[in-house]
């Protein structure tokens, strides 16, 4: 159970963990107070004047806010799909969290690491070319399935990436949200999806393992930024071609 | 309650408990939470515990002594105990008030 304090900020450890730690040895900690204690961290998170450090304004909550409404909405729509009948109409719930999904990695963050972000964008327009050119069809199906994949390890693990190093995950937790989110379920599930035709319940199914993983991954990044904090376009954001310019 | 425990929001009773727990002396966490849990019947738990003490370590009700192994102890400060005392104070005019009232009250 003292693994919980894990959830707290560094500063708020620096400073109460030892008798925290200290508290939970002293006192049977049941599920009622493990409770508390996961509240406790969103709280400390979310007040970090609290042990002196500096408050961060709301909006820096809110790329953290449209990431996990992304998730959220993203993971509904594909159990949506998976429970309605053919019939029904799907809506345009996907295109909504896309677009919070961009929204949550803004202009100025994409500058920085403008070289990288310029490479994926010319490698998306490629699939997508590709991906015009191939009709799809069980047929030809081997082509279109690279076009489909590669799009979508580009847009999807490439947008995953982006929001979790704004999450501060480091790079190698970030590797394994790659692998669960969106490797693993793409290997599984999309080479399924090409042995389906449209409106097939298989298809569908095997589209929702594929996808589902990937909505869940951002919910969780965005909750992660939203508790952490993060500067918006208004901050100046640190540039890695930064060079300091010497006083005249 | 006055405004310098109102505005701890859903910490303003933990911190209550917590002030009042130390108004006896000095007390670390574990033995604040058993305190209170003896005099208010309601158990704190250790996330509220620290949300509440680290609020009013900042607002200077309380302070951090010397870590005794593990234990860090909490005292009053005198702003702690003049904030402490005036809560009560009003409390006590709002027990007295509401009880008279129910006295007068018409049968």
């Amino acid at each position: 159970m003292s693994r919980l304090v894990r959830l707290y900020p560094m500063a708020w450890r620096e400073r109460y963990e030892a008798e925290f730690l200290g508290v939970l040895h002293d006192r049977p900690v049941d599920r009622r107070d493990a409770i508390d204690v996961v509240l406790g961290a969103v709280d400390a998170h979310l007040h970090p004047e609290l042990i002196g450090a500096a408050h961060q304004p709301w909006t820096h909550r809110l790329p953290g806010l449209l990431a996990t409404g992304a998730g959220l909405i993203w993971t509904w729509f594909f159990i949506h799909v998976l429970t309605a009948a053919p019939e029904d109409e799907w809506g345009g719930g996907i295109g909504f969290a896309v677009l919070l999904m961009f929204m949550a990695v803004p202009g100025d963050y994409l500058v920085a690491f403008g070289r990288r972000i310029g490479a994926v964008i010319v490698a998306i327009v490629a699939a997508m070319i590709l991906g015009r050119i191939l009709p799809w069809s069980a047929a030809d199906g081997l082509l279109n399935l690279t076009a489909g994949v590669t799009a979508w390890l580009l847009v999807g693990a490439g947008m995953l990436t982006l929001v979790a190093i704004r999450a501060g995950i480091g790079p190698g937790l970030r590797w394994l949200l790659l692998a669960v989110a969106v490797l693993i379920p793409a290997t599984v599930g999309i080479p399924i999806l090409g042995g389906f035709g449209p409106g097939d319940r298989g298809g569908v199914a095997a589209m929702v393992v594929a996808t589902l993983p990937y909505g869940l991954a951002w919910a969780l990044v965005g909750v992660r930024m939203t508790v952490r904090g993060s500067a918006t376009i208004q901050d100046t954001p640190p540039s890695p071609h930064a060079t300091e310019v010497p006083a005249t | 309650m006055t405004n310098a425990l109102g505005e701890l929001g859903r910490f303003a009773e933990p911190a209550m408990y917590i002030l009042v727990s130390l108004a006896d002396g000095p007390k670390h966490g574990y033995a604040i939470m058993t305190d209170v849990e003896a005099f208010s019947g309601a158990p704190m738990g250790p996330g509220t515990l620290y949300g509440a003490l680290a609020r009013l370590e900042r607002r200077g009700l309380i302070e951090a002594l010397e870590p005794e192994d593990r234990r860090r102890p909490y005292r009053l400060t005198t702003l702690g105990e003049t904030t402490l005392q005036a809560q009560l104070m009003q409390l006590n005019s709002f027990v007295r008030t509401g009880l008279g009232r129910l006295d007068r009250k018409p049968s």
